[in-house]
Parts: structure tokens; C-alpha cells; sequence
């Protein structure tokens, strides 16, 4: 039934009585409808609405008595509990909808907190997701804390020992079934490749040669069909390979097989040799070194030949029995490796060490940076709050008075705290989502900046987790940088910022020292991290800088592979890359044409050794250890060393040999200033370097086989002379005359290996240059990271400090407005202003220098050439910083200048 | 003359209850009743009125349910409670004592005083 209206003046009357007594929804209803009903009964009744009101007493009165008549006797204190909840929650609902209509009506401050927020919170999101999945996440393997890399150490030689085992000894390791549950090795953890024979030609491949135990060991098993038997991999007669089995990669069985299950126990030819498939392993099966495999073919491990006790040439993984510290195992192990020392002359001296396969395949330079960077965002998000802090701090400050009149007609510090801080709230909501958007373009650039800075095994992503630290980092940062301001300004005495009429001396010079305050700590922030970016960036100019030993300008590669069934000699092979190489030189374009088998720069590869065994040498390398020298070995062919820019020293200039020639060597000088040759000059030498004696006939420059400039001893062997021995794909290295794009020699290049043979493959193409930018990718990653966050945290550091000075000029005007009209000048005001930039800028620089200089030792790992304080960069640093304060400051100072006395003077 | 507010206050709850154990009534037959009852002497008015009902209602002594009136409109009517009965019943004697003891030392119901009834 819906009632005839009343008179305005009595629904107003009930309106007040109602909204006053703070009724909930159903009883304010429910008292309204009988009020109602009073008045329509008195009005029915024939009195008039006068009558009736001066009757019905005070709104206030009467709310008051409704209020109270609500909140005794029993059930009252629950009702008193819910009708507060109710209001306060209300009173919430009602202060966030306050906070959006503020925050609108203030779209420049907003925008400001929450872009800062945003990208503080946005870096950490960024930074965190990709430490999360590179040390935090486990390896996708299960229980992947029990992998464990396998390490054969000198006793006595402390850690670091060799990388690599020897197949005897993994025999060993994997007969230690107290200590391991599975044992597998990879043939090094480089990729090899080898060509599949398809219907439309040969394509190239990526093989792996693991031994039986490897993917028990991971604890993933086929999606089809099994892994090695132990018999695949200890075959009757030693040698590298084992049983022609493969076990094909889910999108090579796609490819190949159409991912038909009837490709178990089809045949693959692989470079001419035929391998059975027996298994195929699921889809996002990852080795966790090098990656990307299409075919994983069986290691044989027997002992002899190649798998002798002096050749390391294997990297082994193993899984620890469950429940077994590494401690344990490690002492087991050290039992066990005694064992096996005794039984064996060429295990004596050494024992097997273990370490957790995450931190061996993150690596303890890539971790530490990692680190680094997250110390850096966390302190740009700290500066990000200080300046959020700042503004929201300033705005709190503006609004001072209107919170202390409501403090002191009766609002509770609770609501004054609840009414300010309801709109930090607001702010770190939208700083979060802020952070996060950002954070996820930030993640896809950083991936993108660092394709080779990252381990393959982790594909950094933005998860809950990661969704939910950017959200945290936003919260906690508005927490207390909001709500210290809240509490600090509901906590003013009323009296005092009224009687002040907003001007309150001593409390806004305390303010302004604590805003001071946190400026000193972004100005220290930016110097520390301007001074590591400044580092990092000194030291990768450096690492470009390195001398190399060859020249990587207009060098592009290319792999070239020929299959063993179709090039069975190494005259036919030497033939085609020879051939090959003469068409390419003649190119118009191209300077130079030669190959190598593994390219300088790119690490070290095919270390052998060579024996100095003189004259009528028997074969045997029995008795050789005192004439041995480890040696990196080259096989090269065709204008090699022209085409990369490797002078010669002395000796025979390079001329590529016939294959009937007496075998010849070149080395490189490192050779010649070996300790052991005791001097004597190498060239005319006879050495053993394969299985063969060859004559050293002359010296070349050293090459670096890390972008830092390392180099070792290298032996360069003349294919013509080596094909035979091996069938190694060579890496052709095509010098271009300069200012040739590769683009137009490429149809050239292209067109004369298919002249040649067109079911070859040109494979991996690529320039030296990238090649060496892919190397020094973690260097530029880190130098580029931090310098951006360093840009970010100048900025910070300069918004910062700009308002700190603009709030102190504006909050002086009074007093810069009676310095002025006493005369002085505005040369002396602006110094006045200036000086206090300086004084903030050189706080924060004293106190940023200091922290640099204490840490930069962590950065040291990192570095190239540069010295951790190097002085210039700490100069420099703490001079930009002061720079910046500077301009920081001359707005401030030159609004200053401007104070009319006159105006500031009568301004209230 | 008129009651002083604290006398008035403190009487209303036995006046309300008395009346509405009689019978039920809506809020404003309520009124009426006890203004015209008690020669308007006892006019609570709304300020008073509504917020003890509710107190009353809400302490369990009075009971509402909601009924067409006379007037041909829907109100809510009171009623008293069982415990409403009991608590009346003690508050008579409380009343009856206090009569009575003033009644001792001299204080006389009116009618044999000066007003002249």
C-alpha cells in the first residue's frame, strides 16, 4: 500500500529522526512506516501537521532516544556490535567513494602515484618473475632437488676441478647405488647436429648422446616405446657410439612420423647410419643442458680407445637416493672414491664431488646478478615510495585543516585515519595493476633483451605468485607510506593547526625535515645505483673493447655438413668444402673464404692434447705425460685465418696443404710462451696431436675464446690433412669486402653449394658479430638492466627532490616575501634556495658514495677491467647526481626570485 | 500543571505497559489513550513514545504484530508479553510500596489537599 504524502515539513521531520539515530537498513524502514502512520493517523484525526510536530519534539532529541532505546537490555550489545559494523563499514563504502570523487578531481596527483608506483612495483614484478623462474622455480623434473652434477676434483686442488669425467669412471658412479639412484651422462653438454635423410633431402638435426640411466636419472620417461638399455650403452667394443637406437623428440615424431605410434621400431638414417626408434619423449621434455634436441642417440661407456681414464669428455648427472643429505652422499662418495682410486691407477689422487644441478645450470655469475638486479628494483621501489610519500604526504599536509576541523567537531581518529588512508588504498590498488601491466610488458622485454642470459630449462611467466608479490610490494608500500602520514596528521593538536591558520611553524619545519629526510635517502639511492650502472657499463665498453685476436667486422658463418654415407672419404670432403670455398672467394662482395670447426669467441671446444714425441714416434701415448701440453684444436680449411683476420707471427705463412704432404701444424703463440717448452721454439717441432705426428711450421696470433679476451693454447690443423680422421662439419667464415651487405652475396653463397650438391644444408647462418653479441649477452643484459634502472632512479631522485623544494619555497613565501621587502636580493634568495638543494644533494651523494663503495665488491664478479671503486665512476656518479640537484633546484629557486613581497605579505 | 520531565519518564513505562495490557494498540492510539487517560497529564509525545516501545520491545516485555486499524489502515499493534506481565506485576508493587512508604511520612495521594478534585 503506498501512503499519501505527507506534509514537506513532517517528512523532513521523519527523515532527520531517522538518518540521525543510525538505524540499519530494515529498522530505519520499519521506524520510518510507523512514523509515517502517527502522523497520518493525527492528520486523519483532524489535527494539523503544527500541532502535530511541536508535539512530536526535537529530530535531535528524538534520534538521540531512538539511538538509545535500540541499545540496552538483552541482545543490545549484539545489536550495538552489528549496527557498528554496519556503519563502519558504510562509513567505509562511503570514504572509498569520497577518495574516487577526490582522486578525480585530482587526475594530475593521481596520475603521478600511480605511474610511480606502477613502475617500481612494475620492475620488481618483471625482476622477480624471471628470478622466480630462473632460481626460485625448481627444474621441471621431479624432485628436482635430488639432481645433483657429478665433478671429478684433485684432492688437494681444492674445488673447481674438472668439469668433464671420464667414461670409466661414470661406469663406476653408476654401479653406487648407496649413494645414487640413477647416474646419466651427456656427451659434453654441447649440441652436436647430424643430418636426417628425408624424402625432400637431408635436413639438420640437433642430436644429444646420452647413456642409459640419463632420462631415468631426470625421472621423465618416453611417451612412447622405452629409453637405453645398459646394453646400448656398454657395447662389446669401446668408441663414442653406442647402440643404433634413437629416441626421437615429440616434434621430430610429429614432423617425421606424422606422431604416428607405429614409428617405434622404424628405421632414421642420420648421417647414413640407420638407428631404430624405440622411444619418443613427451612434449616439453627439456635437457637441462643445451636444449632443443630432436634425437637423443646412445653414449657408449665401455673402457678402451676413446673411453680411456685420461680422456674427460663427459658431463654426468645423478639423482641422490631419496632421504640422503648431500653431506652424506658426499662422504659416501669420498669412501667410494677411495675405493675406486685403489682399484684404479688413473683415478688415484681423485674423487667425485656433487653439486645441485639449479645452481650448476644457473651458474653462480648469473645468480649473483639476478640478486644484484633485485636489489636494485627493490631500491627503485623504495624510492618510488619515498615519492609517493612525498606527494601524498604534501597533499595530506594541504588538507590538514579540513581533517583537524573534523577532528574537532568529534570525528573519531579512527574515522580520520580510516578517511585518509581510504585513499592510499585506492592509490596502491591501482599502482598494483599498474605494476603488474607494466611488469608483464617488462618481463617480454627483458626476455627479449636476454635470450641468451637466461638458462633454457626456464621460461620465465607472470604467475599468482608473481601477480601477488607486485600486489604485496604496492600494498606494503602504501601501508606505510600512507598511513604514516594519516596517523601523523590525525595525531595534530586541533588547537594548534587552527590557531596557526595553516602556517604552523615549528610542525611544518618538522615535516619538512622528514620529507628532507627521505629525499637524502632517493639521492642516495640514485648515486648507488647510477654508480653500479656506471660500472657495469664501463666495464662491458671494456669487454667490446677487448682485443680478440681476430676481427669480427664482415665475418659471417655458416655451417656446412656433409654425410658420412654420401662423402664416404675425406678426400671427397675436403674436396666439396675446397671447391665451396673457391666459388664463395670468387664472389663479387666477398674479401675472403675459409672454415673452422668451432668458431673463436664462442668457448672452449675440442680440447686435446699434443705430445712433443720427436722423431720414429710408436703410436703409443703410454709414457707421453711428461711431454704433454693441452691444446684447443682447430681444423681449418680453405683462407681461414685472412677471413677472420689472424696474422701471422712467424714461420710458414698459410697455404693449405695437400693430403699427401708431410702433415703440417700452425699453433698459436700462447704455444710458444708454454712453461713447459722451457723456451724452445716450437716451430720445425715434431708433435702427436690426433693420431698422427705433424710438423709445427708456423706461429699465429692468439684468438680469445671468451669475450674477455681468454685465450689458450689452440693447434690448427689443415682439414686437407684431417678430413680422413673425422667428418666434422665446418663452420665456413665468409669475409665480406667492406660495406657488403650479406644480403647480396647470400643468393651467391646459396647458389654454390647447391652447384655442388643441392641436398646440403646451409646451416645456422649468422655474423661474427652476433655471435659474440649472443656471448656477451649476459654483460650487456646487466649493463643495460642497471642503467636503465639507474635512469629510473635519477628520475625518482629529481621528482623527488623538486618537490621537497617547491614545498619549501612555497612554505617560506611569507618569510622570502619579508626577506625581500627588507631589501634582499634575488640573487641571495635564489642561493637561499639553491643552497638547501645542494646541502640535500650532497647528504644523499655522501651517503650513496658510501654505499657504493661499500658495495661494489658485490658487482666485482661482474666485471671487466674496471676496478670495483673505480674512482672515475664514483666521481662521476656523485657529480651527476649533484648536477641533478642542481637543476632540481633552479625552478624552486627561480619561483622563489619571483615572491612579491607585497602579495605574500597579505596573503593568509 | 504540568509533571516534571524525570517524574514523567519514570512513570511512562507503567502507564505504556498498564495500557497496552488492556489492549493492544498502535503507536498512536497509544498516545491518544495515555494523553487522554491521564488528563494530558502523561502527553508523552513521539519523542518519547516510539523509542520506549522499541526499548520495551527490545528488552521483551511488549510484542508487535502488524493489524488493519479501525481507520481502515494496516498499523503495528503492541501487545505485552508474558514476561511483560510479570515485570508489570512487580513494578505495581514497586509503585504500591512507594506509595504506601510516603504515604507513612505524611505524603498523601491528592484529593484531600488544596487542588480540590
Amino acid at each position: 500500500m503506498s501512503a499519501p504524502p505527507l506534509p514537506e515539513a513532517i517528512e523532513v521531520w521523519i527523515r532527520g529522526v531517522v538518518q540521525g539515530a543510525g538505524l540499519g537498513l530494515r529498522e530505519r524502514a520499519e521506524v520510518s512506516r510507523e512514523l509515517r502512520a502517527h502522523f497520518e493517523d493525527g492528520l486523519d484525526a483532524g489535527r494539523d501537521a503544527e500541532s502535530l510536530l511541536a508535539a512530536a519534539g526535537e529530530v535531535e532529541e528524538v534520534a538521540r532516544q531512538l539511538r538509545r532505546a535500540r541499545v540496552v537490555g538483552p541482545g543490545a550489545r549484539r545489536l550495538r556490535i552489528q549496527r557498528e559494523v554496519r556503519m563502519s563499514m558504510g562509513e567505509g563504502v562511503r570514504e572509498l567513494a569520497r577518495a574516487v570523487r577526490s582522486l578525480r578531481r585530482a587526475p594530475g596527483f593521481t596520475l603521478l602515484v600511480v605511474l610511480t608506483l606502477g613502475l617500481g612495483v612494475g620492475a620488481n614484478t618483471a625482476v622477480f618473475t624471471v628470478l622466480d623462474a630462473v632460481l626460485l622455480e625448481p627444474l621441471p623434473y621431479p624432485e628436482a632437488e635430488r639432481l645433483v652434477r657429478l665433478e671429478d676434483v684433485e684432492i688437494g686442488e681444492g674445488q673447481g676441478g674438472f668439469g668433464y669425467l671420464r667414461a670409466p669412471v661414470v661406469a663406476a658412479q653408476m654401479e653406487w647405488g648407496d649413494v645414487f639412484e640413477g647416474v646419466g651422462t651427456l656427451y659434453t653438454y654441447r649440441e652436436l647436429g647430424a643430418d636426417l635423410t628425408t624424402d625432400d633431402g637431408a635436413v639438420r638435426l640437433i642430436t644429444q648422446r646420452v647413456s642409459h640411466g640419463y632420462f631415468e636419472t631426470l625421472g621423465i620417461a618416453p611417451r612412447l616405446g622405452r629409453a637405453f638399455l645398459r646394453e646400448e650403452s656398454f657395447l662389446p667394443e669401446p668408441g663414442y657410439a653406442g647402440a643404433p637406437v634413437a629416441v626421437l623428440s615429440e616434434g621430430l615424431w610429429q614432423r617425421h612420423f606424422d606422431g604416428q605410434s607405429g614409428a617405434l621400431g622404424e628405421t632414421i638414417e642420420l648421417d647414413g647410419i640407420r638407428y631404430e626408434v624405440v622411444g619418443v619423449m613427451p612434449a616439453g621434455f627439456e635437457d637441462p643442458m643445451g636444449g632443443a634436441t630432436d634425437v637423443w642417440l646412445p653414449q657408449n661407456l665401455t673402457e678402451g680407445g676413446s673411453n680411456s681414464w685420461g680422456n674427460f669428455y663427459l658431463t654426468a648427472i645423478a639423482r641422490l637416493r631419496p632421504g640422503l643429505s648431500r653431506e652424506a652422499a658426499q662422504s659416501r662418495l669420498d669412501a667410494l672414491s677411495a675405493r675406486l682410486a685403489e682399484a684404479n691407477e688413473g683415478y688415484d689422487g681423485w674423487k667425485t664431488v656433487i653439486h645441485p644441478l639449479q645452481a650448476q645450470i644457473v651458474g653462480p655469475t648469473r645468480t649473483k646478478l639476478l640478486w644484484i638486479l633485485a636489489v636494485a628494483v627493490a631500491l627503485i621501489l623504495v624510492s618510488a615510495c619515498v615519492n609517493v610519500a612525498n606527494v601524498v604526504f604534501a597533499r595530506s599536509l594541504s588538507r590538514q585543516r579540513e581533517v583537524t576541523v573534523r577532528g574537532a567537531l568529534g570525528s573519531g581518529r579512527g574515522r580520520l585515519v580510516l578517511h585518509l588512508f581510504s585513499e592510499s588504498v585506492l592509490l596502491a590498488a591501482m599502482g598494483a595493476v599498474a605494476g603488474v601491466a607494466l611488469g608483464s610488458v617488462g618481463i617480454r622485454a627483458l626476455l627479449a633483451l636476454a635470450p641468451d642470459a637466461l638458462p633454457a630449462v626456464a621460461t620465465p611467466r607472470l604467475s599468482s605468485r608473481v601477480f601477488f608479490f607486485g600486489l604485496a610490494s604496492a600494498l606494503g608500500a602504501l601501508l606505510i607510506f600512507g598511513l604514516l602520514p594519516a596517523l601523523r596528521i590525525s595525531a595534530t593538536s586541533p588547537g594548534a593547526t587552527l590557531r596557526g591558520g595553516g602556517r604552523t611553524g615549528t610542525q611544518s619545519r618538522r615535516l619538512a625535515r622528514i620529507r628532507g629526510g627521505l629525499v637524502v635517502t632517493q639521492v642516495g639511492v640514485a648515486v648507488l645505483l647510477v654508480a653500479g650502472s656506471g660500472l657495469l657499463l664501463k666495464s662491458f665498453l671494456a669487454l667490446q673493447g677487448a682485443p680478440l685476436g681476430f676481427d669480427d667486422g664482415d665475418v659471417w658463418t655458416v655451417e656446412v655438413h656433409l654425410p658420412t654415407s654420401r662423402y664416404p672419404t675425406g678426400a671427397e670432403r675436403h674436396d666439396v668444402h675446397q671447391r665451396f670455398q673457391r666459388q664463395v672467394a670468387a664472389l663479387p662482395g666477398v674479401a675472403a673464404a675459409g672454415a673452422v670447426q668451432w668458431l673463436p669467441g664462442n668457448g672452449r671446444f675440442n680440447t686435446w692434447g699434443l705430445a712433443w714425441v720427436g722423431e720414429g714416434w710408436n703410436g703409443e701415448w703410454e709414457g707421453q705425460d711428461e711431454r704433454w701440453i693441452g691444446t684447443d684444436v682447430r681444423v681449418i680449411a680453405g683462407d681461414y685465418f685472412e677471413s677472420m683476420g689472424i696474422r701471422a707471427v712467424r714461420g710458414a705463412e698459410w697455404r693449405e696443404p695437400s693430403p699427401d704432404d708431410p702433415p703440417v701444424i700452425w699453433v698459436n703463440q700462447a704455444m710458444t710462451e708454454h712453461p713447459d717448452l722451457g723456451g724452445v721454439d716450437p716451430v720445425g717441432q715434431l708433435v702427436a696431436v690426433g693420431n698422427e705426428v705433424r710438423r709445427i711450421v708456423g706461429v699465429v696470433e692468439n684468438t680469445a675464446h671468451d669475450p674477455r679476451g681468454a685465450t689458450s693454447v689452440k693447434t690448427y690443423i689443415p682439414h686437407a690433412q684431417f678430413s680422413e680422421d673425422r667428418n666434422w662439419p665446418l663452420i665456413q667464415t665468409i669475409r665480406l669486402q667492406p660495406g657488403v651487405q650479406v644480403r647480396t652475396v647470400r643468393e651467391g653463397i646459396e647458389g654454390a653449394l647447391a652447384g655442388i650438391d643441392a641436398q646440403l644444408v646451409l646451416y645456422r647462418p649468422r655474423s661474427m658479430a652476433s655471435l659474440l653479441d649472443g656471448v656477451r649477452a649476459q654483460e650487456r643484459f646487466a649493463a643495460l638492466l642497471m642503467t636503465t634502472f639507474a635512469g629510473l632512479a635519477l628520475a625518482l631522485a629529481a621528482v623527488g627532490a623538486y618537490g621537497v623544494l617547491a614545498g619549501n619555497v612555497a612554505r617560506r613565501r611569507r618569510e622570502i616575501g619579508i626577506r625581500m621587502a627588507l631589501g634582499a636580493q634575488p640573487d641571495s634568495v635564489r642561493a637561499m634556495i639553491l643552497g638547501s638543494a645542494i646541502r640535500l644533494s650532497v647528504f644523499g651523494v655522501a651517503l650513496g658514495t658510501g654505499g657504493a663503495w661499500y658495495g661494489a665488491r658485490w658487482l666485482e664478479v661482474l666485471l671487466f677491467e674496471v676496478r670495483p671503486n673505480d674512482p672515475v665512476v664514483l666521481i662521476g656518479a656523485a657529480l651527476t647526481i649533484l648536477g641533478l640537484g642542481a637543476v632540481a633546484g633552479w625552478l624552486p629557486a627561480r619561483r622563489a626570485t619571483r615572491v612579491d613581497p607585497a602579495i605574500a605579505l597579505v596573503a593568509e | 500543571m504540568t509533571l516534571e520531565r524525570e517524574w514523567t519518564r519514570g512513570a511512562a513505562p507503567l502507564a505504556v505497559l498498564t495500557l497496552l495490557d488492556r489492549a493492544p494498540m498502535y503507536g498512536y492510539e497509544l498516545v491518544e489513550a495515555l494523553e487522554r487517560g491521564s488528563g494530558g497529564l502523561l502527553a508523552l509525545g513521539q519523542s518519547t513514545v516510539y523509542p520506549l516501545l522499541y526499548n520495551l520491545e527490545n528488552r521483551g516485555l511488549l510484542t508487535s504484530f502488524s493489524r488493519e486499524a479501525p481507520t481502515g489502515r494496516r498499523r503495528k499493534y503492541y501487545e505485552v508479553t508474558e514476561t511483560g506481565r510479570e515485570w508489570l506485576a512487580s513494578q505495581q508493587d514497586q509503585w504500591n510500596t512507594l506509595v504506601e512508604a510516603l504515604g507513612r511520612i505524611g505524603v498523601r495521594p491528592a484529593g484531600n489537599g488544596d487542588a480540590g478534585g
